[in-house]
């Protein structure tokens, strides 16, 4: 394949033939990097980087869509949280092909998926770390530097910060904005001593169940709505109202005609499976 | 401005305390007092008694070296790669090193850092969080007071919040300054002037 090639390859993502299989592409993308650095070619090197994230940032977003449908969802949300990372490390190359190659939209629907996990804490480790350079090896001293710029690309590779010691753990704090989104505390099973996955799906579950492909298009409004008190019969008067004002029930939703709730309005580019619910109590 | 975002309080930490510190070497104490800008660690960070600089520090300097004018020297309280820890809080607030900076380069500095800030963050710019300390020291003459601004809130309302705070600060007086405690041409550290 030449360069040109797996740019059309990169372009057809939304209706991808089944071969080349992506990592026969991504074997022809070190190759080309490989010819353009023995060329000394760091122009051309770093071009075939940028499309080295593109091949990663679609099969990422490729593998959680399909890890969604299969009901992997934490795995689906450390997916997303790498389509993110990866994205983040193109966006300063300013590569002007981002719709070209559907990165626009897949940024864009990441963070609606993000946005519909009912994650809300995260841990947050306080390290006291040492790093080097990723390039040349260097530990990092700022009085020395070695001239090596962060998220710049040399020899057709990210110039990153690599950690090579802890000196010490000092906490773990709980955070509702992670650096790592990955870092999911779960709970323990007190009997086997295991961690196991205690959180409702049902939102990403729904959205899931009603795309058929992970280029259809959906939209997603925010309201509240009440929901009849038959819902929460086991709620007594004076327990926290469930519409979770920090008032008692009796002195908030019960006198209304329901108890208002988050409500999740979902638009679907194409029409959902005949099968999927219209509406569902989800949470 | 938005008040709650930052506060402002007189501190003894100021060039006099940071040209003296016991952990520094000589030359690099005069580089301290000799600058206009300087890059101080955290001190005993929950119980941990080195001093630590958050990580993005090392990026910070050689971007601030790089980009302010060479009339205002820049600096870092650290001696070499053997010293130097960083600190990594993995909540997605970006925590700057605390600036300790003569008053007069305040204006300079202020939009430089939020610079730096923009090219860090690319996009997600807007809904970035910045943790981030101003060591702002005013003088009179031979006497020094030390203001710390401090701001903790969303990066694109940094800049006009804490350049409103710095408007805020008093002039100095002459009665609750202090000398440094050695001139920037002396390596001995807590000499009296």
């Amino acid at each position: 394949m030449t360069v040109e090639e797996v740019a059309q390859y990169l372009g057809s993502v939304a209706g991808r033939p089944a071969a080349p299989r992506p990592e026969a592409v991504a074997d022809v993308l070190a190759g080309l990097k490989r010819q353009a650095l023995a060329r000394d070619d760091q122009t051309e090197a770093k071009r075939l980087w940028c499309l080295e994230q593109v091949l990663q940032t679609q099969n990422l977003y490729l593998a959680a869509f399909s890890r969604l449908k299969d009901r992997e969802f934490y795995l689906a949300w450390c997916d997303f949280e790498r389509v993110e990372i990866t994205l983040a490390s193109l966006e300063r190359h300013d590569t002007g092909f981002w719709r070209e190659f559907r990165l626009d939209f897949i940024g864009t629907q990441t963070a609606k998926w993000q946005s519909l996990y009912p994650y809300k804490v995260f841990t947050s480790p306080e390290m006291i770390e040492r790093a080097e350079c990723s390039i040349c090896g260097r530990p990092t001293m700022p009085r020395k530097p070695c001239g090596h710029i962060l998220g710049e690309i040399y020899d057709g590779e990210l110039c990153c910060r690599v950690v090579t010691e802890i000196e010490a753990v000092l906490g773990i704090a709980f955070v509702s904005k992670p650096v790592q989104k990955y870092s999911v505390p779960f709970k323990i099973d007190p009997d086997t001593g295991k961690s196991y996955d205690h959180y409702n799906y049902g939102v990403p579950e729904f959205a899931a169940s009603a795309l058929r492909v992970p280029f259809d298009d959906w939209n997603l409004e925010r309201t509240t709505r009440r929901q009849p008190h038959s819902r929460f019969a086991e709620v007594r008067k004076d327990d926290p109202c469930p519409c979770e004002s920090g008032k008692n029930y009796e002195d908030c939703c019960l006198p209304e005609e329901g108890v208002l709730r988050p409500h999740l309005e979902f638009s679907f580019a194409v029409p959902p499976p005949p099968d999927t619910p219209h509406d569902s109590f989800i949470a | 401005m938005a008040d709650n975002l930052v506060t402002a309080s007189e501190t003894s930490k100021g060039f006099g305390y940071w040209s003296t510190v016991e952990w520094l070497a000589d030359n690099s104490r005069a580089a301290v007092l000799g600058a206009n800008v300087v890059l101080v660690p955290n001190e005993g960070f929950r119980d941990y008694t080195e001093p630590i600089f958050p990580v993005g520090t090392a990026e910070l300097f050689q971007y601030l070296k790089g980009n302010l004018p060479s009339t205002t020297p820049v600096e870092i309280a650290v001696d070499d790669a053997a010293d130097f820890r960083e600190l990594a809080v993995h909540a997605d607030i970006f925590t700057v090193a605390t600036i300790l900076l003569k008053e007069v380069t305040a204006p300079v500095l202020v939009p430089l850092l939020v610079n730096f800030l923009r090219k860090r963050f690319g996009s997600r710019f807007p809904d970035a969080q910045v943790r981030a300390s101003l060591i702002v020291d005013q003088c009179e003459g031979d006497r020094h007071k030390s203001v710390q601004i401090s701001y903790d809130g969303p990066a694109p309302t940094f800049e006009a919040t804490v350049k409103e705070a710095l408007s805020r600060l008093p002039a100095p007086s002459i009665s609750v300054g202090s000398p440094l405690p050695y001139s920037p041409d002396s390596t001995a550290p807590n000499k009296e002037k």
